[in-house]
């Protein structure tokens, strides 16, 4: 009776085991070894190469580079701050050293250490000598205490700091590599101890990446914690939005970074595709110079805020591949505040004339015999034209005479320089509330980047107290005054903001993406 | 003959030197700064000095020509400053694939236009004449982008004939090709047929027909060799058409040429790349020029050097 009893119990365990074995297979997907032979390579369209694949060298996003480095801190596709190399971290009470907790045995795929010791090289290289030396400008000092624990000394409390760690700009190089190579880095060779390796790099065409396979130190929220599944993954720059879309119908493309608008409903017919629309973290608006007239009145300014029809620009140019734009800072940044402005030209024409701008007899806008006559600079991009030339009827309708003159992008941004600009289209990709500062400094008006070139000695001083705030609610508090105080000077008119729209192919499967990178740790071929 | 190609070929030298310096003087005059264009406009100021000073792009104007001049005598183009690659070893890399697409793209604009304007010439005022001349005036009026959509659409999506886009090989070429040649075939083909019809009325052909020479003989022995003379002046103008048209077929069909080279070198003001490049453009229309002279002489008897 006994032994039937132990029988019957052992008989249940191993169906639950069984049952167990079958519901995780089946939630997990299959196993390892056949995602691993179905996935060979995986292609990913891109519009347009890098410069260098040298964080020191560029500021400028780099795809492949999201694969190639680890970072210190991972942010997950709701935004949160995860492990990635560091598995846990603490701030001190006065918020002025941060301790990191590094993960043990992460090797760089050269072979050396990815430890504490490399970890601080790259931190204060970067801050000496980088392109993106703002990451670690709190930085006082970078301490290995030992190879597993790393300690940032601060000059002043900097709660952004998981923010600046986790960026694109802060993945983590091989320090033997960086110095072996010098100004070749990033040229003929990038190391980190990323889940891929690079390979090769066919100047204007692609970048070939190989699997790391000893990579086991994935960020915790990654379902795979061992190699990546595909053994190959190239990028492949394809500037022309009619053939990257057909590429990937075609099924020579896996994924598209940034579809065209254009293509969006072709991709969501076809079966073999999906499409994946998010906020993204891209504003289009119309900046002014606020030192010339007209626009050195801030009554002309909020009139051209009442001027433009965001919602008619959504639909009609950009397809509603996207939302109309009322705020500085993009959907997913705090701190998002309430604009007054909403699409009334005739609230527009009451602020002018309170300006003092009164229609002639031909119906232009004219004060002590001067015309309002603008013009409007736009970068030669189709949709940022087709932009200009909505605004450009829309300021007819009131009685300004815009011109619209447009630039190549290369000249676009050295233009700014010469403190010419009236009125320009521009774009910037960003989500942090830093950006305001970035934008609306004084400090940054000669380098061309504070394009309005507001001069305002009250926005100094809120951007200096922000940026030294000790919690990230006190800097939301002061970010939120400086954008409600920006909102009513209106030196910009907030226009669209254009979503974030991938497409990839139905075969794949554990895509997971954030709003910077399509993670191919999870990703496997069906 | 052989002093002419001689006397051609010296000239070459003053007008590639006057390029030189215009070209140079355009890409450093507008306005752009490849150092910020490559450290990014939130770069920091020790990156853009940086990358300024490893480039010799914080040296005055005149010495960088001088040592872009100095490097050109010793047949090194200089480093590209976006790719940190030698122009020359880039350029290796993408010519032969641009020079395969506007070679193919020639032969077809050739073999297809002769024969079409001949026929039409020879069948004037039938069917056939206008169907090809309609197809003339509809090849000179279709942008060459739209028709390798187009081209696509058919022949790689629907009837799965050739591939998408992309390069290697014969099957990759043919789309492009016709997609490039297209537009000066039809060209060539209009020009054709009134050319041969100027010349088919002439005494000489008249009286050959008058001695009871075959038709065709007529027109392919006499007729011909005088009517080719103008299409002899549009190979020269043809080759350089090819060149910039490159450019957006590239784009288009995937293919990693010259032409894709110079539109991101242009907006990056990769200087050394721009420079490089039209240089060898500069070359590849003069010779097609001074091929089209020596065919002048082959195919006109009246034409000495």
């Amino acid at each position: 009776m006994l032994k039937f009893r132990a029988l019957r119990a052992l008989g249940v365990v191993v169906i639950l085991i069984a049952l167990g074995v079958v519901f995780n297979t089946v939630a997990q997907g299959p196993g390892r070894t056949i995602k691993e032979a179905n996935s060979k390579t995986l292609v990913i369209a891109l519009t347009e190469g890098p410069p260098t694949l040298s964080v020191f060298t560029t500021a400028q996003t780099t795809e492949p580079l999201e694969d190639i480095l680890d970072k210190l801190v991972s942010r997950d596709a709701q935004l949160n701050y995860r492990d990635d190399i560091a598995k846990s971290w603490e701030v001190s009470a006065d918020g002025l050293t941060w301790t990191f907790h590094l993960k043990p045995g992460v090797m760089f795929s050269d072979g050396t250490p990815c430890d504490a010791a490399a970890v601080a090289w790259n931190i204060i290289h970067m801050r000496d000598t980088g392109a993106s030396a703002y990451l670690y400008s709190a930085v006082k000092d970078a301490v290995a205490v030992d190879p597993v624990t790393l300690k940032l000394i601060l000059k002043t409390p900097f709660p952004n700091m998981l923010y600046n760690l986790s960026s694109s700009f802060a993945g983590i190089n091989s320090p033997t590599a960086v110095k072996k190579y010098g100004k070749d880095y990033g040229v003929t060779a990038v190391v980190g101890s990323g889940p891929y390796i690079f390979k090769e790099w066919v100047k204007g065409d692609h970048i070939t990446l190989e699997r790391n396979p000893d990579y086991t130190w994935g960020p915790s929220w990654m379902s795979n914690q061992g190699p990546a599944y595909f053994q190959t993954v190239i990028y492949k720059y394809i500037p022309e939005a009619v053939t990257k879309t057909l590429l990937l119908q075609a099924g020579k493309v896996d994924i598209v970074y940034k579809v065209d608008p254009t293509a969006i409903s072709m991709l969501k017919a076809d079966q073999n595709v999906i499409v994946l629309n998010s906020s993204g973290k891209r504003l289009i608006y119309m900046g002014m110079n606020v030192t010339k007239p007209p626009f050195d009145d801030v009554r002309v300014r909020q009139a051209m805020n009442y001027i433009v029809d965001r919602k008619s620009i959504t639909k009609n140019v950009f397809n509603d591949a996207g939302s109309p734009a009322y705020n500085y800072l993009t959907p997913n940044v705090q701190p998002q505040v309430e604009s007054p402005y909403t699409y009334d030209p005739q609230k527009a024409s009451t602020l002018l004339a309170e300006a003092g701008w009164t229609k002639n007899s031909n119906g232009i806008l004219e004060k002590n015999g001067q015309q309002f006559a603008i013009t409007l600079w736009v970068d030669a991009i189709t949709a940022r034209v087709q932009v200009a030339t909505v605004l450009q009827s829309e300021m007819a309708e009131v009685g300004i005479k815009a011109k619209i003159q447009q630039f190549d992008p290369g000249s676009y941004g050295a233009m700014f320089k010469t403190g010419k600009q009236q009125a320009f289209i521009r774009l910037y990709e960003w989500d942090n509330m830093d950006i305001l500062e970035w934008f609306f400094n004084s400090k940054r008006i000669d380098s061309g980047i504070n394009k309005t070139r507001m001069n305002n000695p009250l926005l100094d001083f809120l951007f200096v107290k922000a940026e030294a705030m000790p919690t990230l609610e006190e800097r939301t508090f002061v970010y939120r005054l400086v954008h409600e105080y920006l909102l009513e000077q209106s030196p910009w008119v907030p226009i669209f903001y254009p979503a974030l729209v991938r497409a990839y192919r139905s075969d794949l499967g554990g895509y997971k993406a954030t709003l910077d990178h399509v993670y191919l740790l999870d990703l496997y071929r069906k | 003959m052989y002093q002419y190609i001689l006397k051609r070929v010296l000239m070459m030298l003053p007008v590639l030197l006057a390029v030189t310096i215009i070209v140079f003087l355009i890409v450093h005059l507008i306005p752009g700064d490849p150092a910020r264009l490559v450290v990014g406009e939130m770069g920091s100021q020790q990156a853009y000095d940086r990358v300024r000073a490893e480039l010799g792009l914080d040296k005055p104007l005149y010495i960088q020509y001088f040592s872009f001049l100095d490097r050109l005598f010793h047949l090194n183009l200089g480093k590209s400053i976006v790719y940190r690659e030698d122009v020359t070893k880039l350029l290796a890399a993408k010519l032969p694939n641009t020079l395969e697409l506007t070679g193919s793209a020639l032969i077809f604009t050739y073999l297809f236009a002769i024969p079409l304007g001949i026929l039409a010439a020879v069948k004037r005022n039938t069917v056939i004449d206008y169907l090809s001349m309609g197809l003339a005036i509809i090849g000179v009026s279709v942008p060459s982008f739209w028709l390798g959509f187009l081209l696509i659409s058919l022949f790689a999506i629907h009837l799965h004939w050739f591939p998408i886009a992309g390069y290697g090989g014969i099957k990759y070429l043919v789309l492009p090709a016709v997609a490039l040649g297209f537009g000066g075939a039809a060209l060539v083909a209009r020009m054709m047929r009134s050319s041969l019809l100027e010349v088919i009325n002439q005494d000489y052909t008249v009286t050959a027909k008058a001695k009871g020479l075959r038709y065709w003989t007529v027109i392919t022995k006499h007729a011909l060799r005088n009517a080719l003379i103008p299409i002899v002046t549009l190979l020269g103008l043809q080759v350089g058409w090819l060149v910039g048209g490159a450019v957006v077929i590239e784009i288009v069909f995937l293919r990693p040429g010259v032409g894709r080279l110079i539109v991101k070198s242009i907006y990056m003001r990769d200087f050394p790349v721009v420079q490089g490049i039209t240089l060898i453009l500069a070359v590849t229309v003069i010779l097609g020029n001074l091929l089209a002279d020596i065919l002048y002489a082959v195919t006109d008897p009246k034409v000495r050097y």
